[in-house]
């Protein structure tokens, strides 16, 4: 049992695990606070930068992420002042700003009463892709292909489809795409193109693939929206709170962490 | 030959020391990578000739040490006794010098270091002449000796700190005398070395690392290069006492691929220590076992930062993570560990040798010991210069550096690496360390220092700085990635005459933000470069946005070439070397441009010499 400990939340003291994720005591206490790279299944990320908080200790303070920072006896935290929603609000003006028009980010910023961004967008007519890292991350940590990955740096950072980058192992599970908060994953099509193409006759379904019953062979053309098979493990998984069958596949194999990760 | 005790290395010490007084001079020809760039070889080839010619190789000493820290006025030869230096030697002259110089005695006064432009060059109590002003306390075995020779290391003392670190002092002692030093990490954050040490020491673990940061990837410096090429047992012998210290047995040093030399110099060092029984099992017979290895960075500037390159070193992509939980806990391959930079390391045997309150007599109360710089730029004398921590700017830039060429009137120092700052010159009475530096708007970084001269519109060096740093982000987090591009698109189009109104307001807040937001210090500091010029040399930018002027002449775009009447006396050089016929004249009368032939191309300014040109 780890130790418990005390913090102080916007003025409210605060019970918490020693070394928690701070964003596991918000929810807890029913705090708001933005999170669009985190997963609670992913190994936390940090990146998007919109779940920024102040901690401080006395006349010392600092800027930090919910979503990974680990609370300490005494932290004592800020997460509605001006000061704090200022710096999370640039990050959303950025990524309204790097995809002005796309639709789930515009909504987002909506919601946080960001309607404009003075950030202009990389590419011509904006991106789709926030660069959350969920997709390559889940494709890592859950699935263990490594089908996916970043290339280029700064500004030109992308996401490389399995196309692009690890063809050879995607399985076509689609978690990627489930993943996206955006629409910039679109696996749907180019995973049945993937199993047709490499598979030939074999053609393997991809529930097989995932591990809920070796050998299985896809007898629907991959049509699997109108697939039996795929509507169960669909309902399965979503009765078991899960947002995609690779993580029930993952805990019926007795972990949380995919296959192929050390 | 293994030496397995403290007297046995006393033993050998005296041994070689014995047959190095043997020779009665010893000849130093520089072998760092700027003098072998100017041929350096061939000038030791030619010594080494000359000496065999005239009988002399067993009473003269030839050897090829590191860097001096003169690459500009290389190769440079050292003559022992007596600091005799003579620059931009050529092979030519290895005969006149060994018959005058080394036979004779007499001085070539013609080959010495007449160059350096400096107010006292000769006799200054604080260094030597070719090093006024210096203290050269890291660096001052570099020049000395045979960076290939480990027993030219011993002579100097060499290892003797790593004999009392094992078996006079606990762990807990050398720590003790690390904090008391108050070492601060000289890899830019400044980080107490003793309190990080003393962390990774605290925690219990079957496996702790140090690791070196030899990635250097600011562009221009080469402190850590020169420490490594010249003398690479300093930093060895620093980290087997951090080493033993925290109570680690691996070593890793990340060295970036462009550092061929460094790579050549520290792998034969790590062969020679273990062949002779400084790394390895029970070294010096203390039971204490160490090892170390090399890796080869691929030279992203990012991968300096210490998650980055730990990843980096694990064959992970080289970025970074948030430093929530600390490296001295989870580091290199999640195990607790010790990063240090070169420099940080090279200071340590000394310490523990010569104990911290001698250590602290030099620098400042917060910032003790001394400082390899790189000083660069506007400058008459380039080069590398080791100074205490608390000298001047003004000290470094005009005495040091003897002053900015041309008649020119200096402007600003650049302090920090590409994400430092811009100080101006009413500030050059600063005391350099890291303290003063940050409180300033800038940073101590690795010790780059560039010198700006009045022909440097600053609106341009803070977008030269931001765009290289666009190029260097990883990408990985919202504010470095967002905020660069932003502010390389802002400041574009000001140096383009493009500027609006709020411009600036936009570009402090961007840099609010990402001094704030950022996931690691590359796009914490990122920021500095713009807010250090929009606090100094605000009107500057204001002069670009409001009157679509560059006062200093830079930005094409806000510029217009034309002839000063009064000045010019019709020497017809301004047409002469104009390629699209825009300067044009009759001999002995005014020159005119014309501005719609103009295409800025700036020979005319050049080669104008009565400063009848204006833009
Ligand atoms: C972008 C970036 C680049 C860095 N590059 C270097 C470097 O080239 N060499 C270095 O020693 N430290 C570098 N650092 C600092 C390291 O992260 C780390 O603080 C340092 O190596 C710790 O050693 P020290 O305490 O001895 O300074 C860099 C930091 C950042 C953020
Ligand atoms: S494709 Fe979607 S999930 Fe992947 S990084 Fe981009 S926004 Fe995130
Ligand atoms: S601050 Fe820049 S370099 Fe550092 S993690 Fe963020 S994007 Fe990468
Ligand atoms: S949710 Fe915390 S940084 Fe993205």
């Amino acid at each position: 049992m780890p130790d418990r400990i005390e913090i102080t939340i916007n003025r409210t003291k605060v019970e918490a695990a020693d070394r928690e994720p701070l964003i596991d005591v918000l929810r807890r206490e029913g705090i708001y606070v933005p999170t669009l790279c985190h997963h609670d299944r992913l190994e936390p990320y940090g990146v998007c930068r919109v779940c920024m908080v102040k901690v401080s200790w006395g006349k010392k303070s600092k800027y930090v992420t919910s979503c990974n920072y680990p609370v300490e006896n005494g932290d004592v935290f800020d997460t509605e002042s001006e000061d704090v929603l200022k710096v999370r609000n640039m990050s959303i003006e950025a990524l309204l700003g790097r995809c002005p028009n796309e639709k789930s980010v515009v909504e987002f910023a909506h919601r946080h009463g960001i309607s404009k961004s003075r950030f202009s967008a990389q590419k011509p007519g904006g991106d789709d892709c926030i660069l959350c890292g969920l997709c390559v991350r889940v494709c890592d940590e859950i699935v263990g292909a490594r089908a996916l990955g970043f290339m280029s740096r700064g500004p030109d950072r992308e996401v490389c489809t399995p196309f692009m980058e690890n063809p050879e192992s995607c399985i076509g599970c689609g978690v990627c795409s489930t993943l996206c908060p955006t629409t910039a994953m679109k696996m749907e099509g180019q995973k049945t193109a993937i199993l047709k193409s490499r598979h030939g006759d074999v053609r393997p379904c991809r529930y097989a693939l995932m591990g809920f019953y070796p050998g299985g062979v896809c007898a629907n053309s991959y049509e699997c929206r109108r697939c039996d098979i795929d509507q169960k493990f669909r309902e399965l998984a979503a009765m078991e709170g899960c947002e995609h069958p690779i993580f029930l596949a993952r805990e019926y194999a007795g972990s949380k962490k995919g296959g192929g990760t050390e | 030959m293994k030496i397995t005790s403290p007297a046995k290395l006393r033993d050998t010490r005296n041994d070689l020391s014995g047959r190095q007084a043997e020779f009665s001079l010893t000849v130093t020809v520089c072998g760092g990578t700027g003098c072998r760039s100017s041929k350096s070889l061939a000038v030791f080839n030619a010594f080494n000739k000359e000496l065999a010619k005239r009988g002399l190789s067993d009473s003269v000493r030839l050897i090829m040490s590191g860097c001096h820290g003169l690459c500009e006025k290389g190769p440079n030869v050292l003559i022992e006794p007596g600091s005799i230096y003579y620059c931009r030697v050529k092979p030519e002259w290895a005969n006149e010098i060994v018959e005058s110089t080394i036979q004779k005695g007499e001085l070539i006064e013609k080959y010495m270091l007449i160059g350096l432009k400096t107010k006292e060059s000769a006799g200054n109590q604080n260094g030597s002449q070719v090093h006024p002003y210096q203290v050269r306390e890291i660096l001052k075995n570099n020049g000395k000796i045979d960076p290939l020779d480990i027993g030219d290391y011993i002579t100097h003392g060499g290892y003797e700190s790593l004999s009392k670190a094992l078996f006079e002092l606990s762990p807990e002692n050398v720590i003790e005398e690390i904090k008391k030093s108050r070492l601060r990490g000289r890899g830019g954050g400044g980080f107490p070395t003793g309190r990080k040490w003393e962390s990774c020491r605290k925690i219990q673990a079957d496996s702790k690392w140090v690791i070196c940061n030899a990635d250097e990837g600011d562009p221009g410096a080469f402190m850590d290069r020169s420490v490594l090429e010249g003398n690479p047992h300093v930093v060895i012998e620093g980290m087997i006492i951090g080493a033993y210290a925290v109570g680690a047995h691996g070593g890793r040093v990340y060295v970036r691929n462009e550092y061929p030399l460094a790579v050549h110099n520290l792998t034969v060092a790590i062969e020679q220590a273990r062949k002779w029984g400084f790394i390895g099992e029970n070294i010096l017979g203390s039971g204490f076992n160490f090892d170390i290895r090399i890796n080869r960075g691929g030279g992203a500037f990012v991968c300096g930062e210490s998650t980055a390159l730990m990843a980096s070193l694990e064959g992970k992509p080289g970025e970074p993570r948030a430093k929530y939980i600390h490296t001295v806990e989870h580091g290199y391959r999640d195990e607790p560990t010790v990063l240090n930079n070169v420099e940080t390391w090279a200071n340590v045997p000394g310490i523990v040798l010569y104990g911290a309150d001698k250590f602290r007599e030099l620098g400042t109360e917060g910032s003790p010991g001394t400082k390899i710089f790189s000083l660069v730029g506007k400058i008459n004398n380039s080069r590398l210069v080791e100074i205490p921590m608390g000298t001047t700017l003004r000290r470094l830039v005009e005495d040091i550096g003897g002053g900015v060429p041309n008649k020119k009137k200096v402007k600003a120092v650049q302090t920090g690496g590409p994400s430092g700052g811009c100080l101006p010159e009413s500030l050059f009475d600063l005391q350099v360390d890291f303290d003063a530096l940050t409180e300033a708007g800038s940073m101590m970084g690795s010790g780059g220092i560039i010198v700006m001269d009045e022909d440097t519109c600053m609106v341009d060096v803070a977008h030269y700085f931001i765009k290289f740093l666009v190029s260097e982000s990883c990408g990985k987090c919202t504010p470095c990635r967002e905020g660069l591009k932003e502010m390389d698109r802002i400041l574009g189009k000001i140096t383009k005459g493009e500027g609006e109104s709020g411009d600036l307001n936009y570009l402090e807040e961007l840099g609010e933000w990402m001094k704030a937001g950022s996931l690691c210090a590359l796009g914490s500091s990122a920021p500095n470069p713009v807010l250090s010029t929009l606090n100094y040399f605000r009107d500057e930018y204001m002069m670009h946005i409001a009157d679509n002027k560059c006062p200093a002449g830079v930005c094409k775009n806000l510029i217009e070439y034309h002839v000063i009447e009064k000045n010019c006396t019709g020497c017809t050089l301004c047409a002469k070397v104009c390629p699209t016929g825009a300067a044009s004249g009759v001999t002995k009368q005014p020159h005119s441009i014309d501005t719609v032939l103009c295409i800025k191309c700036d020979e005319c300014y050049k080669a104008c010499k009565f400063e009848a040109i204006g833009k």
